[in-house]
This record gives structure tokens, sequence and C-alpha cells, in this order.
């Protein structure tokens, strides 16, 4: 059975289930554009499902980041020095730059409201690209592209984010 | 109390005690520490280059159980048939260390005019009563318990290479909401240090036997292999590693032929080229800078660690103090950020 003749089946009242509902928020992220559906489920076996009480931090300013993140439920807000940049929804996609380096936070982020989280750990991420080099490839492809359209925008507006907790639309693709 | 110190605290006390109930099988943990840290990269090179992770498990696993297996037997062998003899062998090495004390004690009373006597003293001492060959014969239960712990090795490693990820991933889990990435940069930063220092480690003591081996078999030393070995093992012994080294052959000097200053010299030679070669290439290669330890600290740590879990405390401080001052460091720099 096609994929497309599963999803024809499948029935639309029945309440996807907190697996399901992440493995679908991550491969909607850019981070997992056209990497196979299988590798894709491998990798988000390897994520972490966090809850969060409104007010209690995901992480703070200046904090070493080791993880990026996707909202699977919730609102998050994300804040530097104080002043609130941006309101995140679920689905959304941020902390990628701590996927490649070990820089310190440059943003705070604050769950406004119950909040569950998922977290891919970027050690974890090192040895799924070391035990599959083909698909790893393409991942940190997908990693450098979305730095790289985040250097660009920075550059057009003037800012250039060292460190990201800049929101990355699931849906959205650079 | 603070909560993390509390929960550090009940942590310590958790790992106390599972090492306290897993004692009598840490030859075999220890072991199956050394496979993982030695056989998780070819197991992921092999995993990188197509194989199934349980192909590529058995396929790393095979060629050291196979060594392992060879070593035990061999255990089984020279211990079944050097263990009648022991008793007669320690009353002859006795014998010889009395001699070499008279000869000694003889110059000393030439040169100084009063008899210090230590020969008598030594031979007061009853190495054999103490050594006791015969009760370690008939007693089987250290050999079973040994036998019992190489048994141990091949399933306990090959669940270590193929659950260990999984397994460390839950364990994080377990952490707050607040220390989550805090516990895994820790973790990687331990884990890497470790890992690189504890290779290195084995790579010094492999080469290091080797060096030895060879020089022990052109002088002409009994079991050349097994003295390479003993010295291997207390190289890894920081700065005592020689003096220890030194032990092995000049006993089995004394119980053979008897000291002669001319073997005496030869045994040194064989030990300085050997540790000339670990201080000048192994260590500024393999172990330069993995664990930055004071040499007083570390010489301190090695006499008491010795004196309290004798030459297995001497070999594994360094490194469970360099593994506690990164957890410190971390933890430390991790609180203090905002």
């Amino acid at each position: 059975m096609s994929h497309s003749q599963r999803h024809l089946w499948e029935n639309p009242f029945r309440r996807k289930d907190t697996a399901t509902e992440t493995r679908e928020a991550w491969r909607k992220t850019p981070l997992l554009h056209d990497i196979p559906a299988s590798v894709c489920n491998k990798l988000v076996e390897r994520t972490h499902l966090r809850h969060y009480q409104p007010g209690e931090y995901l992480f703070r300013e200046g904090e070493a980041g080791v993880s990026a993140a996707v909202i699977i439920a919730g609102k998050i807000a994300i804040q530097s020095d104080d002043k609130r940049i941006a309101e995140l929804q679920p689905g959304d996609f941020f902390g990628e730059a701590a996927l490649l380096q070990d820089a310190p936070r440059s943003a705070s982020a604050i769950a406004m409201t119950e909040a569950t989280v998922s977290f891919l750990v970027r050690f974890q991420l090192e040895e799924f690209v070391r035990h599959r080099p083909g698909a790893g490839l393409e991942i940190m492809t997908n990693l450098a592209r979305l730095l790289v359209a985040r250097l660009h925008r920075g550059n057009r507006g003037g800012i250039v984010e060292q460190t990201s907790s800049e929101p990355q639309a699931g849906a959205e693709h650079p | 109390m603070k909560p993390w110190l509390s929960r550090m605290a009940i942590g310590a006390l958790m790992v106390a005690a599972a090492g306290y109930l897993l004692t009598p099988l840490w030859i075999a943990a220890l072991l199956c520490i050394l496979f993982y840290l030695l056989l998780e990269p070819v197991v992921s090179s092999l995993q990188a280059a197509g194989v199934r992770k349980d192909l590529a498990i058995a396929t790393a696993l095979l060629p050291p159980l196979i060594g392992l297996v060879y070593f035990a037997v061999y255990l089984v062998d020279a211990g079944r048939e050097y263990l009648p003899q022991a008793g007669a062998d320690i009353e002859q090495l006795q014998q010889g260390i009395t001699r070499t004390i008279a000869g000694f004690d003889i110059h000393l009373e030439s040169i100084l005019g009063t008899q210090l006597q230590l020969a008598n003293q030594v031979a007061a001492l009853d190495l054999r009563g103490w050594i006791q060959p015969e009760r370690l014969l008939a007693s089987t239960s250290w050999l079973a318990n040994v036998l019992l712990n190489l048994a141990l090795v091949p399933p306990l490693a090959w669940f270590f290479l193929r659950d260990y990820q999984s397994w460390r991933d839950r364990a994080l889990s377990l952490l707050p909401n607040h220390q989550f990435e805090l516990g895994w940069l820790m973790y990687h930063r331990v884990c890497n240090r470790l890992q690189a220092y504890l290779r290195g480690l084995v790579l010094q003591a492999l080469i290091l036997a080797s060096i030895t081996s060879v020089g022990f078999w052109l002088i002409g030393m009994p079991s050349p292999l097994l003295l390479g070995a003993l010295t291997g093992v207390a190289g890894l012994v920081p700065y005592l590693g020689p003096v220890l080294a030194l032990i092995a052959p000049v006993m089995m000097m004394i119980a053979g032929p008897g000291l002669d200053p001319g073997t005496l010299l030869e045994i040194i030679l064989v030990l300085a080229v050997g540790f000339g070669f670990d201080n000048a290439v192994v260590i500024p290669f393999m172990l330069a800078g993995s664990v930055n330890l004071h040499p007083v600290v570390a010489m301190v740590a090695v006499v008491v660690a010795g004196h309290v879990g004798g030459i297995t405390g001497m070999v594994l401080v360094i490194p469970l103090l360099g593994m506690l001052r990164i957890i410190i460091e971390t933890t430390y720099r991790g609180l203090r950020s905002p």
C-alpha cells in the first residue's frame, strides 16, 4: 500500500499520539527536509520529549547549548535582556546553531503555557551521522543551508545572529 | 542543602552502592568497559560501511574474545602446572634474598664496622607461610571467580556494545529540565577525555609490554612475555611505574641464579629503553594533556590509592581523579552561568 493510499484510509477523527506528533513535527523541520521517512524516524527515536510548566525556562541566555528543539504543544517565548523577541508555536524549530558548536545561547526560551518540547542533542546527532554517513551528509547540508539563510536574512536586516534562538517555522524552508 | 547538591550526593551514594555490590565482578566489568572503549569505534566504522549492528558487533568482538579464551586456557594450565611447585620456588626465592642481604651485611660491616644482621631478619620472614601456595591450590574459589568473570565478558561486552547508548539516553532523560543540557555537556566532556585517556593507557601498556618483552628475551631472562606484561601493567602507574616494573625481574633473577650485577644492569637497561620510549614518544603523543593533574597531587594520590586499593587502586586513581576534576569543573561552570 502506497503512502497516499495509507493516508486515504487513516481515521481523520483519531487523536494522534505524542510519538506520531513528534515524528511529524520533526519531519516538517528544514533540518530533515528531503530525508527519507525511515531515516527520519530513526533520528527522531533519539530525541527527548520534555514537559514544561508556564514560566519555566527551557534554557537561559549565556548557558551552553547542546540541542535544537521542536515545539510539540504549547507556546514558548524567546527573550533577550528581558526583551521579548519572538513567540513560538507548535511545529516551530529553534536552537539549531547548538547542533554545530559549543557556543552560549544568545537568548532565553521560556514556556508561556504548559508546553511539550522535543530536543535533539548535538552528540546524538553526531553519533547518528557517524553511523549513517550518507543521510548524515544530507542532514548537515540542510543545517548549513538553514544557517546560511539565517545569515543572509541577518545581513539584509543588519543583524547577524551568532547563535540561534530565532525560530524557524516547521513548514518553512529556505 | 541545595537540591543539586543533594541529588549529586544521592547519585554518588548509588554509584558507591552499585560498586560495592558488583565487587566480585570487577574483572568482568573492567574488561567490558575496556572492550567497549576500544571496540566502539570499530563497530561505528563497520556500521558506517553498511554492516548491520549485530554483525558489526560480532565481527569486532570475535578476535579479542578468541584471545581471551586462549588466555583463560593458558591461565588454567599454568596455574595447575605451576602451583604445586610454587612452594619450592618461594623457598628458593627467600634463600636467594637472604644470601644477597648477607653479602650486603658483610659489605656494610667492612665499611661501617658494625653488624646490622639484616640477613637474620629476612630469614625470620616466612614468605612461604605468607603466600601459602598449597592453600591457594586447594581453594579453587578464586580460580572459579576469575573464570566466571571471564565467562561473563562475552555476553556483557555484547550487550554493552549493543545497548549502552540507549541505557545512557534513558539515564540522561531522568535529569530535571534545567539540568538536561548541562548533564549532556558534562557527560560528553567526561566521556571524551576519559575515552581518549583509557585508550591511550591501553596502547601505552601494549607498547611498553612489547618493547620490554623483546628486551627480556634478548638478555635471556626466563618468561620474557610474562615479565613484559607485568612491566606494561606497572607502566600504567604514574611516576612509580619504573620502580614497580623492576620488582618482578629482580625477584626472578634472585630466585634463579642469584643477584648478578651484570644481569641487574641489563634489566635496568631494558626498562630504561622501554620507559624512555614511553616518556619520549608514547606519552607526549597519546596521553599529553588528557588529565592535567599537578605532579604532586598525582604522586600523593598514587601512594594513597596504592595503600588503600593495591595495584588496581594505583592504576585507576589518576583516570578517576581526572574524571572527578572534569565533573566538578563543568558543573561549576554550568552553575555559574545565569
